[in-house]
């Protein structure tokens, strides 16, 4: 345990280090608020001077919203390692206590739990769309493996900092793209279920229309998927670090 | 401390192996060199020594364990310095080192200690990314030492460093050595080698083809002769003696009687030659 929180402060001081790191990571926080206060006070506008009623695309946006928490997290843990693959300390950790593989527990769980912790609160205390405590517990899970499977993206396809820069657009394109997607009809729409992110935001949509029941089975494929991708990208990353 | 046999590798996806059935046994304490040039076997050895490569065939025992089986406890007994230092260069000297101590299970040494041990303590907090190459490898070195290893693994630990800094860092090792560490050195750097390994091993083509210590190998393979260098009418001349009798051979006499001396130099071979003819391959 000792060792997980001088790893923390260590990222804490890398991450305090880095503009560009404390803005992602301060990313979820500035989100919550931008849902919790702007989105209301928008919409308030909205309706008083232009006569729109914005509140019925709350359910879509927040669908939107939900994908960014892990997309930030996952990015910060994977700019994160590539600084550390670069500075080779990886093969440093590797011969120490902490092991190769807890060294990817650690970068992969960190973004996890944090993802975890955010999107309940976002959910929780959003404030946009009210959701029964089951529909979250159901959600949590498939949206926050989100955040582990956009770090293995980033450190799998990217071969240094710069080229991670580059690739988080795209990995930013390829999370919203089912979100467009998804007004396709039924069947059509599962091809889009081969992009993970899919997953998530049909299983929110789906839960907030039909109820927590009729969600589960969206969340339960889509937790297949992204453990099924994750696998993938985990063999991609390790065949590449040796 | 460690016994390997019949120690081959071959890497996934790769039809020859690096490793052909390598064969030696480094005793408790010894500073034991590995010699070869690049590519030869040399880092896939140490990366199974350190325990990172476990697809091996053979039996490569160290303290006792076969390190196929030997979990991430073995990490605490063994210190290893990689040839290019590897630091978060946001990071000052010291946040580094105890970063990388808060990973130890076991007893660890005081950061500030090891710092000073090197002469870095007044550097202590300042950014690695501020470091010249000298003083990170100094720093590489504290690294290694943080959990009091029983085995420490040094790749190229001379590597770079101008005659000053290597002087400090083959002194470093040697008093590592006399606190009873084993230790094991790649390089290729034969003259570095020569200096503080107990014995050698020549690596080439993922084979060990001789293994002794530097002193044995330059005595048994120079010629045993001794070269003069004199001045006589204001130009060098030079001579050449055989060892045995030499006492008694009165030209020898005569010379060192009779004319002013520049240099007198015993033939044995240099490693570097030794190397060439054993393997016929040139270093680097």
């Amino acid at each position: 345990m000792n060792r997980v929180l001088h790893l923390i402060r260590g990222d804490w001081r890398q991450i305090t280090r880095d503009p560009m790191l404390m803005l992602t990571l301060l990313a979820p926080v500035i989100l919550f608020f931008f849902v919790r206060f702007v989105t209301p006070y928008a919409a308030e506008l909205a309706r008083v001077h232009l006569q729109l009623d914005l509140t019925v695309y709350y359910d879509s946006f927040l669908s939107f919203m939900i994908l960014l928490i892990p997309l930030m997290l996952g990015m910060m843990s994977g700019f994160v390692m590539l600084d550390e693959r670069d500075e080779n300390v990886i093969s440093y950790y590797a011969v120490t206590p902490l092991t190769k593989q807890g060294y990817f527990l650690y970068r992969l769980a960190v973004p996890l739990l944090m993802s975890i912790l955010f999107t309940f609160f976002l959910l929780a205390y959003g404030g946009l769309a009210p959701i029964h405590i089951t529909q979250i517990a159901i959600l949590l899970p498939v949206t926050a493996l989100e955040a582990p499977l956009l770090t293995l993206f980033l450190v799998g396809f990217a071969a240094n900092k710069v080229e991670g820069l580059a690739l988080s657009k795209a990995a930013g394109l390829i999370v919203f793209a089912p979100v467009l997607i998804y007004f396709l009809p039924m069947p059509w729409q599962l091809f889009v279920g081969i992009l993970p992110s899919y997953w998530v935001s049909k299983t929110l949509l789906v839960g907030l229309e039909q109820g927590a029941s009729a969600s589960f089975i969206y969340a339960f494929i889509g937790l297949l998927v992204h453990l099924l991708v994750i696998r993938d990208l985990l063999r991609r990353f390790i065949a590449k670090l040796d | 401390m460690i016994e390997v046999s019949q120690l081959r590798f071959t890497y996934p996806g790769s039809k020859e192996p690096t490793l052909k059935g390598l064969n030696f046994a480094i005793p408790k304490g010894e500073i034991f060199g590995f010699l070869g040039p690049s590519g030869a076997g040399k880092s896939t050895t140490q990366k199974i020594l350190i325990g990172i490569l476990k697809r091996y065939e053979g039996t490569v025992r160290v303290m006792d364990r076969e390190l196929r089986d030997v979990k991430s406890d073995y990490f605490e007994h063994i210190g290893v310095a990689f040839e290019f230092p590897n630091f978060y260069h946001r990071f000052t000297a010291l946040e580094n080192l105890s970063l990388f101590r808060s990973l130890y299970h076991g007893k660890t040494e005081d950061p500030l200690h090891l710092l000073a041990m090197v002469g870095l303590e007044q550097y202590a907090s300042t950014k690695v990314a501020d470091f010249s190459k000298g003083m990170k490898m100094r720093l590489n070195f504290c690294r290694a030492l943080l959990n009091h290893p029983s085995i420490l693994f040094l790749d190229e630990p001379t590597s770079g460093l101008d005659p000053v800094n290597a002087k400090v860092m083959k002194d470093l090792i040697l008093a590592q050595q006399a606190k009873g560490t084993t230790i094991l050195i790649t390089t290729h750097n034969m003259h570095a080698a020569d200096e503080i390994c107990n014995r050698v091993a020549f690596i080439v083509d993922g084979e060990i083809n001789l293994i002794n210590s530097p002193r044995e190998l330059k005595v048994q393979r120079g010629s045993k002769r001794v070269r003069i260098e004199y001045t006589e009418n204001e130009h060098v001349h030079h001579a050449d003696f055989d060892l045995q009798q030499i006492g008694a051979n009165p030209a020898f006499l005569q010379l060192l009687k009779n004319k002013p001396i520049e240099t007198m130099h015993s033939q044995e071979a240099s490693l570097e030659e030794i190397f060439i003819e054993v393997t016929g391959r040139k270093l680097g």
